[in-house]
């Protein structure tokens, strides 16, 4: 568990730059970590809060979003294993969004203290998280062009898109399929639809055989022509390589 | 709460895409906002290169029986050439 969990951040670490020395690696292990299970859609930590911890996620996904007052949620993010998605709480203090499961998790908590101590002793990790939070930005830059600029059915598969992009750096698909348990509701949240045009356009996209989409398991049969419909770029993620294998 | 399942079938002009997956609600009123919003998104989408465009969400309930029509009716026309 502990190794599956190290190795999972070290690769998402290790996604847009330059492999660990033995000395990082070893550095990270030894942080002291708490794992817990928490159910789906369950806040992490809320807008306001002030954590003193940040989490890891194992297992599953979660968003980041804020609630508006009319009770409307506008999901800002996806998160999948790998990711720091409170990351930027180390250094602002107050939460302004909120954290939350989408499906039921497995998140390792790493308390504040130890993790500022670890990056004053490893400049070479400090970097890498400092990259993190700019990649970050850039993921919000691109979803407030996708928000902002593009078509229902362009910007439905753009997401899926990222999703997939996202998934396999971790190593988590299997040829073009993966996992993506996000209900109809939520992605109208976080592309800034109703739902019941997600509903129409998710059903287009489907029938122009560029996703197949069941029971939260999605296979995208042509990555350049799925790509290509929701104008999706990798470059904004800053992945080493080629991201769209 | 008696949630219920409702359908939002979309149409624009003579085509019509039926909706398989449905929507789990409270009430008629619900859906009613839902079939409201989902006909302002469609129009963002398709009005800006139509010249006459009727659009509609139609809503069925779970026994497939017609409950709510939001429709929409656009036209634009040049009316003085300069």
């Amino acid at each position: 568990m502990y190794d599956a969990l190290l190795n999972r951040l070290i690769r998402r670490l290790e996604v847009d730059t330059a492999p660990l020395s033995e000395q990082e690696r070893d550095a990270i292990a030894s942080l002291p970590l708490t794992i817990r299970d928490v159910a789906a859609d369950q806040d992490i930590v809320r807008e306001g809060e002030r954590p003193s911890q940040c989490c890891v996620v194992i297992e599953g996904f979660q968003c980041r979003y804020k609630m508006l007052r009319d009770g409307e949620r506008q999901i800002m993010s996806f998160h999948v294993p790998g990711d720091i998605p409170d990351l930027q709480s180390l250094f602002l203090s107050t939460m302004d969004h909120s954290l939350g499961t989408i499906t039921p998790n497995r998140v390792a908590f790493i308390a504040h203290e130890p993790l500022r101590k670890l990056i004053r002793q490893q400049p070479g990790i400090a970097e890498r998280l400092w990259r993190e939070t700019l990649i970050d930005a850039s993921v919000f830059r691109e979803w407030i062009t996708n928000v902002g600029s593009r078509d229902a059915y362009t910007r439905i598969a753009h997401v899926i898109c990222e999703m997939y992009v996202r998934l396999h750096a971790v190593g988590l698909t299997n040829g073009t399929t993966f996992q993506f348990p996000i209900t109809q509701t939520e992605l109208a949240d976080a592309t800034g639809l109703s739902t019941v045009h997600v509903n129409r356009s998710i059903q287009q996209i489907r029938a122009d055989g560029l996703i197949v989409w069941e029971r939260g398991v999605c296979t995208i049969p042509d990555l350049k022509a799925l790509q290509d419909a929701g104008m999706f770029e990798p470059s904004y993620l800053h992945m080493r390589g080629n991201v769209a294998a | 709460m008696g949630m219920a399942r409702y359908f939002f079938d979309t149409r624009d002009n003579s085509h019509s895409q039926r909706d398989e997956l449905g929507l789990e609600l409270d009430s008629l009123e619900e859906a009613r906002d839902e079939a409201t919003r989902g006909l302002a998104d469609l129009a963002k989408d398709v009005l800006p290169s139509a010249v006459r465009r009727e659009l509609a969400v139609e809503v069925r309930d779970e026994i497939d029986f017609p409950v709510l029509r939001a429709a929409l009716w656009f036209e634009v026309a040049v009316v003085a050439a300069l």
